[in-house]
């Protein structure tokens, strides 16, 4: 028998949102699991897309329009972890833990920044009659109702969180200044959550972090501005916006108890205890190292969608979305992952001095 | 009313030549409604006879007011100035009719307003009857300040509803009952009962029936769907939110085409929860190159919907019936107390406008293809207005101008044409049809005018 004392498991101390375990590690299992690592999946991903272009003769209007964007959306993808277990191991192979003061936080990081060309003509078919002796008739010619040929570029995520600020929302999307990937333009921001204190009552500890929003920004880019306010007054509409949808509630459970040299497997969860057992027990009184791998499940969802639209009164409405799924474009698997911490009995983990901290998460 | 005046189109003869109007047009201040009887004509405030729809063909054009009438708070209706390009036009073209002849129009006033008004026509002088509904910068009973608000919908009870964003940038659908103060009954962000939030752009068109049963869209999340960036078409039941129910969301199969809703475009909504859609789709398999790949549907609340029509670029798994229309509908779908409308582009230059699933008109530019009442060949046309049972008038666009027409699907007369004199002065556009209600149960319709002399005005045409 032999006592695994106080001991503090930590990706860092204090928590860091981009040092901890990766959600989607690669080469990942039971016997090969994640170690604390710098969490992220490298630059954003850099896509183009038309929204729409057409162009038609409607009534006596001819109408073109297009609109091209270039997006870069990047993500990562991470938690970080710490947690104080302490218990005992027996000759019978069997060894129990508790796990308090369990911390946890992590989520996403992403941005969306779009730039592209987008250009709208309608022109009104003028007829008119001209009255010149034998060569009355009518004559016709086309005349510039509405042209526009504008750039835009925009942090669209930025612009978003701002429209809804100003509405009077709380979203849980947070600016992350300093983690190690840049996207142009855009902002990286996180869809971030935190939780403590769970394992101890439910044997679990699950992080859900969710965001839906969307909205029409198109008098919020400068460029649509003036556009929008054109087509508003020959009773027209111009939308364009995001959409974002993230939800990936993680749940991670104690998966295995390594002392030493012995490797206890996970068992069961009762009255607070967790049970493990072995089938080589360790004769050995005293434990130097302490290791305890969990694993975690996710249930993701992360998409970014881009619609736009024009109408004209209810004759004409010219629409069309197209959806980013991140999940799809980074190819990501929905577990079980495996991650440990390791210390010696009995340690705390030393404080990190640089740290990117938990930005405070304020929910809607 | 301060105008009479009559077209005429004679059934043994076809339709009067540009040359004869005047000179019937005169007659016609006499002896119009004599001329109808004897002709066979009926009471048009019911123009069904069994099955056969019988076409009003002599109507008493009106304009109820023109652009510097007085409004409510002491402005007045904008009056354009001559020569001038790139300005507002005082009626920008809404227009809303219903069968209590309440007439509600949207104005630009003197000093650049745009706003919502109404007027009562049943009134011996309509002109005094004028009542604003909604102006931007009008301060809401809610308390919030109106920025600018979407063309909104008025049913037969005098209810209406309408998507106004406010100070704070949010879309909210406020309804106004008999024609009460503007209630707001939904927000962006609002959660449903069913468990669906509202997750942000409600668009502004939103579809109202007498009932107050109603359709808007919006993007929403649903826990129970794989996929929450969903664009939806929402019922609402006797404008009972708690009873919202989703009819359609991006990601839904279309009936009969191997693809999904992409986006939706615009609704409307008749009885007993009928309705017609249009909007984007994307096909199961693959990326189009074409991101507008158009489809149009007709459905019942709690039944299947059927296709009406679809771009021939997405692929379709059986044959598809001749009456489903096959182009881009960009051009939003109609429905009447019985009938509907789809009005596809065929190509960049031409279109076709089914009714009931049957072609009465094909447009083609820059020749045309039919011909209007008045014997011009088409170039375009706009969507249908319903009046009764199938009846409708379209606005034709042809080599010659343009043509307000109605129709019973097989027979079809000119009620007015570019060049034709109304009140002494000389019509050069007319903008009839750019909001769905737009013609009541007796076959009055509201239409906007502008004539040479850029005057511009409301003309009401009644059935004599």
């Amino acid at each position: 028998m032999a006592e695994i004392s106080e001991t503090q498991l930590a990706t860092s101390e204090p928590l860091d949102v981009t040092v901890g375990f990766p959600i989607f590690p690669l080469n990942n299992s039971l016997d090969n699991p994640s170690t604390t690592e710098a969490v992220g999946l490298g630059d954003g991903t850099v896509d183009s897309h038309t929204l729409f272009s057409t162009s038609f003769s409607l009534v006596l209007w001819s109408f073109s329009g297009s609109l091209t964007y270039i997006q870069q959306c990047g993500a990562f993808f991470g938690f970080a972890l710490s947690y104080t277990v302490e218990g005992e191991t027996k000759e019978d192979g069997t060894a129990t833990l508790t796990i308090s003061d369990d911390d946890t936080a992590g989520g996403a990081g992403f941005g969306c920044g779009i730039s592209g060309e987008f250009n709208i003509a309608l022109q009104s078919y003028h007829v008119q009659w001209v009255s010149d002796g034998w060569d009355s008739g009518f004559q016709g010619s086309w005349e510039n109702l509405l042209n526009f040929e504008i750039s835009i570029e925009a942090d669209l995520i930025k612009l978003l969180l701002q429209f809804l600020k100003a509405a009077g929302f709380q979203v849980p999307l947070q600016e992350l200044n300093d983690t190690k990937f840049a996207l142009g333009f855009a902002t990286v921001y996180g869809a971030l959550a935190d939780s403590a204190n769970q394992f101890s009552s439910q044997g679990n500890l699950t992080l859900t972090p969710t965001v839906y929003i969307s909205s029409d920004l198109a008098e919020a880019i400068p460029a649509l501005e003036g556009v929008s306010k054109a087509i508003r007054k020959i009773g027209g509409e111009l939308s364009f916006g995001p959409a974002l949808g993230i939800s990936f509630p993680i749940t991670m459970v104690p998966a295995r108890l390594i002392t030493d040299n012995t490797t206890y497997e996970y068992e069961s969860f009762q009255d607070g205890v967790f049970q493990f057992k072995t089938d080589q027990p360790s004769s050995d009184d005293t434990i130097d190292q302490v290791t305890v791998v969990t694993s975690h499940t996710v249930s993701v969802e992360f998409t970014l969608r881009i619609q736009g639209g024009i109408e004209l009164w209810t004759i004409v409405d010219i629409s069309s979305g197209i959806t980013v799924d991140l999940t799809e474009s980074l190819n990501l698997g929905l577990g079980p992952y495996y991650e440990a911490l390791s210390n010696s009995n009995g340690g705390d983990v030393a404080e990190t001095m640089s740290y990117q901290p938990l930005p405070e998460i304020v929910w809607g | 009313m301060s105008r009479l005046e009559y077209l005429f189109y004679d059934q043994g003869k076809g339709f009067s030549l540009h040359n004869r109007r005047d000179f019937l047009k005169l007659l016609g201040g006499a002896f119009g409604a004599v001329w109808l009887s004897g002709c066979g004509g009926s009471d048009f405030s019911s123009p069904i006879t069994g099955n056969s729809l019988i076409l009003p063909t002599t109507y008493r054009l009106t304009p109820v007011f023109q652009s510097g009438t007085p409004l409510p708070g002491g402005s007045s209706v904008l009056v354009a100035a001559q020569g001038a390009s790139n300005q507002d036009l005082p009626f920008p073209g809404g227009l809303l009719l219903n069968d209590q002849s309440q007439l509600f129009f949207h104005a630009v006033d003197n000093v650049g307003r745009l706003g919502i008004y109404r007027v009562d026509l049943n009134s011996a002088n309509p002109s005094a009857t004028i009542a604003k509904v909604i102006r931007n910068g009008d301060v809401l009973p809610d308390g919030n300040t109106a920025v600018h608000h979407s063309c909104g919908d008025l049913n037969n009870n005098n209810d209406f509803l309408i998507a106004i964003k406010t100070a704070n940038g949010l879309n909210s659908l406020y309804l106004s009952r008999e024609l009460g103060p503007l209630n707001r009954v939904l927000s962006a962000f609002d959660s449903l009962d069913s468990g669906i939030t509202l997750h942000g752009h409600i668009k502004g068109s939103a579809t109202l029936h007498d009932d107050s049963d109603f359709l808007f869209t919006s993007n929403f999340y649903d826990p129970t769907r794989s996929r929450g960036n969903s664009q939806g078409l929402f019922f609402v039941p006797k404008a009972d939110t708690s009873k919202a129910e989703l009819l359609l969301a991006s990601g839904d199969l279309l009936p009969g085409l191997e693809a999904t809703v992409n986006t939706i475009g615009h609704s409307q909504l008749h009885s007993q929860g009928r309705f017609v859609v249009h909007g984007a789709a994307s096909p199961l398999s693959g990326q189009s190159s074409n991101p507008h790949l158009s489809y149009v549907l007709r459905g019942k609340v709690n039944e299947e919907h059927q296709l009406l029509g679809f771009h021939p670029d997405l692929p379709h798994s059986q044959m598809m019936p001749t009456s489903v229309a096959m182009g881009t509908a960009v051009m939003s779908p109609r429905l009447g107390h019985s009938s509907h409308s789809t009005l596809v582009h065929l190509s960049t230059n031409e279109s076709e406008l089914r009714v009931d699933g049957r072609v009465v008109y094909l447009a083609q530019a820059p020749g045309g293809a039919s011909l209007s009442p008045r014997g011009n060949p088409i170039v375009s046309m706009l969507p249908p207005v319903f009046g009764p049972s199938g009846l409708f008038l379209v606005q034709l666009f042809t080599t010659q101008g343009m043509e307000l027409v109605v129709s019973n699907g097989t027979q079809s007369a000119t009620v007015m044409a570019r060049g034709d004199k109304l009140d002494g002065q000389t019509i050069n556009t007319i903008l009839c049809g750019a909001l769905a209600r737009g013609a009541n149960r007796r076959a009055e319709f509201a239409t906007v005018v502008e004539f040479t002399n850029k005057q511009h005005a409301i003309v009401l045409g009644t059935p004599v």
